[in-house]
């Protein structure tokens, strides 16, 4: 294993020092910095990249024909997209320094995004565990935090809820 | 004789059997191209998903796939059967990621019902229970999760979605 400040000839460090398994306590909240708006094409777009056929996300003829079954007739987000954004308007303070995603539970929708909304995250950390694992995640010196990850859109109303766990490096010793 | 035919996709509650297992068609191939877009567009700031010399440094062989990607391609093939008809998508429980993905694998996704039951407030859906497995191509698991998804009742729909 090489050290991090190895990996670039100029030692430059290529990830944030400020978010390292040490410096997460349980209860921290943090209001992640950055909002995403959706684009109209691009969330039907990554819903076909990923082979997800359910039309209420890109058939706008059928939402039109039953807008009873389909939130007005509007086409909704596919969810998985929605989280996809949510882990990433959260990554730089909570797993840019992550090795690995270990899990996601109690992950619930609350409320549908439309294109056009804009979503933003915020993470609580709810705890910290050593981690006894090895095999095909072992790495540098790591623990686990475990985050409740809310999205929410821009009216402040809760979109998504989950609770993740992440292998978070510990911070390098330096020599 | 020729016919016209007009196929229609995806299952109605009414479809479902407890205990059914479904073994979804298609897999897919992820490439490297695509899963550092796929985190770059979704602003992962993980390096390890789109840096290979960092993720070298890290014992891989290559850039893993964002787990995000790899979780929602898994879904995606699971789509046709499980919930092509659904009304909602409600949440996820119990997703683990067991093995990285490297570029060049080939996922695949298998389901099993695990409950069954109609809404209590709107007689037109029900609410399917699955759990779904995602394999690569030496058939390993790399993740699993359970979903709950709100599925219409052919008997409430099927009329109103004739043309």
């Amino acid at each position: 294993m090489i050290s991090e400040r190895q990996i670039d000839p100029a030692g430059r460090q290529l990830t944030r020092s400020d978010n390292y398994f040490e410096d997460f306590e349980p209860g921290d909240v943090i209001v992640h910095p950055r909002g995403r708006t959706l684009g109209e094409s691009e969330h039907m777009m990554l819903t076909n990249l990923v082979l997800n056929t359910a039309q209420l996300h890109f058939n706008q003829a059928m939402c039109d024909g039953d807008p009873k079954s389909y939130f007005g007739g509007r086409r909704v987000v596919y969810g998985g997209i929605v989280l996809a954004f949510v882990c990433g308007l959260a990554s730089e303070e909570t797993s840019e320094n992550a090795i690995a995603e270990l899990s996601m539970d109690e992950g619930r929708h609350k409320a549908p995004v439309f294109a056009g909304d804009t979503l933003f995250a915020e993470s609580t950390v709810l705890e910290k565990r050593e981690w006894e694992g090895d095999g095909p995640l072992a790495g540098p010196p790591s623990g686990v935090v475990k985050f409740r990850l809310v999205g929410k859109n821009q009216r402040g109303e809760v979109v998504l809820e989950i609770d993740r766990e992440l292998l978070v490096k510990r911070r390098p010793v330096e020599r | 004789m020729p016919e016209r035919k007009a196929p229609t996709r995806g299952r109605y509650y009414e479809d479902f059997e407890l205990g059914a297992r479904f073994a979804h068609h298609w897999g897919r191939t992820i490439t490297e191209g695509e899963a550092q877009l796929f985190s770059t567009w979704t602003m992962n700031a993980n390096p390890l998903y789109f840096n290979r010399v960092y993720a070298r440094s890290l014992g891989h062989p290559a850039c893993p796939v964002n787990p995000l990607l790899s979780m929602n391609v898994v879904f995606g093939l699971s789509v046709e059967d499980l919930s092509e008809q659904a009304i909602a998508h409600l949440g996820y429980w119990k997703l683990r990621f067991l093995e990285p993905v490297y570029p060049g694998d080939t996922l695949f996704s298998d389901s099993e019902l695990l409950d069954l039951r109609p809404s209590e407030s709107k007689p037109d859906r029900g609410i399917v229970h699955v759990r779904t497995r995602g394999t690569n191509q030496d058939g390993k698991t790399v993740l699993e999760y359970e979903r709950k998804i709100l599925v219409k009742r052919r008997a409430a729909h099927a009329a109103r979605e004739a043309p």
